[in-house]
């Protein structure tokens, strides 16, 4: 898929958030979170000293921004629609993060309107691992920055599943984006990139070869290789008679197609995007198993749910 | 097919288990394996790869801290969301290391009577920053001529002082040691630490004669390095872990079934092949891999391996044969410091106390008794007439850029044996040291 947006196709999702004793809403819409009832914030301020605050909105986009492109996100984030991430208010309470009650995600079904602006910045090198100190000190210690990186990461993961699917395709976008220009050094990343890549394949796979539970005579052999601009997965999928059908998915698959919540659709494992609009994508994927033998890719059309998250095929 | 990476392999296994722990629905691993027992085998993995050099020490344990912190994401038991220290510096190696652990050692022969403790003084060891005697303390009997008692500490020692040719004095304190229930052994530190120029020390214990110990180097032990022919890293990790399969782990205190330690072992085996590292029909493969569970007993080891405290009593009406020798002998090996301080002969028993340095990090804290902590360097030895050693590890401590302690030979010593030629081996490289047995 080339020429469109890496937000094209995704649906505004937007949370309501205690704040400033007032009920507040986040939108996340035309590949940016904003806030409706706050001026952005600056991204060259510099990051508060743990206890100060700007406003829980201000806060949350911040900390939204600092970690659009940080590879945690992927690497700890959801596999899959079923793998659910549970930061309970106690843990961050626990652990000194001042914790935003009452956030109800909800995802919409309209679209960014085309004069929105793009991203604010590029995504930038990868962001560097935590690097943080024992516990022991506590927040309230010398190494508040470093707390307070750890504590938004948590922060953002407790965020309504919607808008943390949205944070995750951004980090998937920022990732890929970071790949195709080769500015910086990407090698840095691969191994947990590739790996987050090959986790997220092969629980697709396997929803897509089990259905209900149900175990086809299909094998999956993941195979790997590294290609300094474009890593990525080897999918063989090997049937009863010796058939087989190998699947190349890159990085860009997951910012194209599973962070997009497209990789499994009406049982059609999608391996490529070929062309996406508001409600309506064209893809190439592997029809739903049945007997040993695996179909070749085809073209299938998709059109996004009515009202809810996820996509059904139209035309196969 | 390509070859995955390490990096990348960690991770997977990481995952797979998230996934296994999401379908049971936290309770444990699909086939009864609690959590915690898994994430071990994966801290495992990941320090044997980094040990071998497939893998980053850094890279290793920031895999390690992602999945700790996915599974604390998910409410999964073994997970957390506290944050870790890591740190992305590597481990000094080369010519950095020789910085840390001893200067000079030094004899000592030193036995006198405490307050609460017939003290032993094997040598002295000198180090950049410390001066610190060896001692082996053991309580004396009970009023009524009673069984020992353990003891929550270690006896004092204050009793002993120690002058220098300046006139400086100086306390002896425990430094890092063990305590058992026959008695302690480790460091007597003097403090302050004495200066540089120092040319002697006197030990002064009460109602027995002063002894002087002058600090230079003496009696130098004959050093080589070991020309085996060249094996990659991984298979002589793997050839390591299989020479000690079925012999059990004395000082680990396992039981019952087939160990963990052994199921790391296995898992280590499956990486090593996955990655490329050791071929699929690798003797150690087929020792550790395969055949690991049916074949492990109770975990004790044959007869004869369960051996006795080197503290337990001499035999009835004899005190027990003890005899000391300081070493110093530094082995020429270029990737890892060692340096042999000591060695202490207790009847039969050959103890050597090593200074090792740096220690490999990506080993996690152990999150129970489970695969025995094989750091290198690997000890063992064989005397004059070709017998086979072992060393296991005892007293470990970790300390100034380093760790040292005690690794206690196997089987006994007879009486004929003069001479060890001990060898340390890492996975890269091998050096050897002929040790006089002390005593003899």
């Amino acid at each position: 898929m080339t020429g469109d947006a890496w937000w094209a196709g995704v649906p505004i999702a937007e949370t309501d958030v205690e704040c400033g004793g007032a009920r507040h809403t986040l939108l996340w819409v035309g590949g940016r979170l904003v806030m409706l009832e706050h001026d952005e914030p600056d991204d060259e301020r510099p990051r508060l000293a743990f206890g100060a605050s700007w406003s829980t909105c201000q806060d949350l986009c911040a900390a939204w921004r600092r970690h659009a492109d940080d590879i945690r996100v992927l690497t700890l984030g959801p596999r899959s629609p079923d793998d659910q991430i549970r930061v309970g208010a106690g843990a961050l309470d626990q652990l000194g993060g001042r914790v935003h009650h009452g956030l109800t995600g909800r995802a919409g079904t309209g679209h960014a309107p085309p004069a929105l602006p793009g991203r604010g910045r590029p995504p930038g090198r990868r962001r560097s691992p935590p690097l943080l100190p024992a516990p022991a000190g506590g927040p309230g210690s010398a190494d508040d920055a470093l707390w307070q990186d750890h504590l938004e990461l948590l922060r953002l993961f407790a965020l309504p599943r919607p808008l943390l699917d949205r944070l995750v395709l951004e980090v998937c976008a920022a990732q890929t984006a970071e790949l195709e220009r080769c500015g910086g050094d990407p090698a840095e990343s691969h191994p947990a990139l590739l790996a987050a890549l090959v986790s997220r394949v092969r629980a697709v796979v396997r929803a897509w070869s089990t259905p209900g539970g149900e175990r086809p005579e299909i094998a999956l052999e993941p195979e790997l290789h590294l290609d300094p601009s474009n890593p990525g997965a080897s999918l063989v999928l090997a049937g009863g008679d010796d058939a087989a059908l190998r699947a190349d998915v890159g990085t860009g698959w997951l910012a194209g197609v599973w962070a997009r919540q497209l990789a499994l659709v009406d049982g059609y494992l999608v391996t490529e995007l070929l062309a996406v609009e508001d409600d309506w994508a064209s893809a190439r994927a592997l029809r739903p198993p049945s007997g040993p033998r695996i179909s070749t890719p085809r073209t299938i059309e998709l059109a996004r749910r009515s009202g809810v998250e996820g996509w059904i095929v139209v035309r196969r | 097919m390509a070859r995955p990476d390490p990096e990348v392999y960690l991770r997977l296994c990481a995952d797979d288990l998230a996934v296994a722990l999401s379908r049971e629905d936290g309770r444990g691993r699909p086939g009864g394996e609690p959590a915690e027992t898994t994430i071990e085998a994966i801290e495992q993995v990941g320090a044997a790869l980094a040990l071998v050099g497939a893998c980053s020490e850094a890279a290793v344990e920031h895999a390690l801290a992602d999945l700790v912190l996915m599974l604390g994401l998910r409410d999964l038991p073994g997970g957390s969301l506290e944050p870790v220290v890591i740190d992305d510096d590597p481990v000094d190696s080369g010519a950095g290391v020789a910085q840390h652990g001893p200067e000079l050692v030094v004899d000592c022969g030193l036995r006198c009577s405490l307050g609460a403790c017939d003290l032993r003084v094997g040598w002295l060891v000198r180090t950049a920053s410390r001066t610190f005697l060896h001692a082996d303390a053991r309580e004396f009997p009970g009023p009524a001529g009673g069984a020992r008692r353990a003891r929550s500490g270690p006896p004092p020692i204050d009793d002993l002082i120690a002058v220098d040719d300046a006139g400086n004095a100086y306390r002896v304190e425990w430094g890092a040691h063990g305590v058992e229930v026959a008695g302690t052994v480790g460091e007597a530190l003097l403090v302050p630490d004495p200066p540089v120029d120092t040319a002697w020390l006197e030990l002064r214990p009460p109602k027995v004669d002063p002894l002087r110990v002058h600090l230079h180097r003496a009696g130098r032990v004959r050093t080589g390095r070991e020309d085996s022919p060249w094996t990659p890293p991984a298979e002589r990790y793997l050839t390591h872990l299989a020479s000690r399969r079925g012999r059990g782990h004395p000082w680990a205190g396992w039981s019952g079934g087939a160990s963990e330690g052994e199921r790391c072992e296995a898992r280590i085996c499956d990486a090593f092949v996955a990655l490329g590292l050791v071929a699929p029909d690798h003797e150690a493969v087929r020792i550790l891999g395969g055949e690991r569970l049916a074949a492990t007993g109770d975990g004790s080891g044959p007869d004869g391996w369960a051996r006795e405290s080197p503290w337990a009593a001499p035999a009835e009406g004899g005190e027990e044969r003890y005899a000391t020798r300081a070493l110093g002998a530094e082995l020429p090996l270029e990737r890892i410091r060692v340096v042999l301080e000591g060695a202490t002969l207790v009847e039969h028993e050959l103890s050597i106390w090593v200074h090792v340095s740096p220690v490999p990090r990506a080993r996690p804290r152990p999150l129970g008794a489970a695969h025995p902590e094989e750091d290198p360097p690997w000890l063992r030895a064989h005397d004059e007439r070709g017998r086979a050693y072992e060393a296991v590890r005892a007293h470990w401590f970790s300390g100034e850029g380093g760790a040292s302690g005690e690794l206690a030979f196997t089987p006994g010593l007879g009486d004929d044996v003069r001479t060890l030629r001990v060898v340390a081996e890492t996975p890269y490289e091998a050096a050897w040291a002929e040790v006089e047995v002390p005593g003899r």
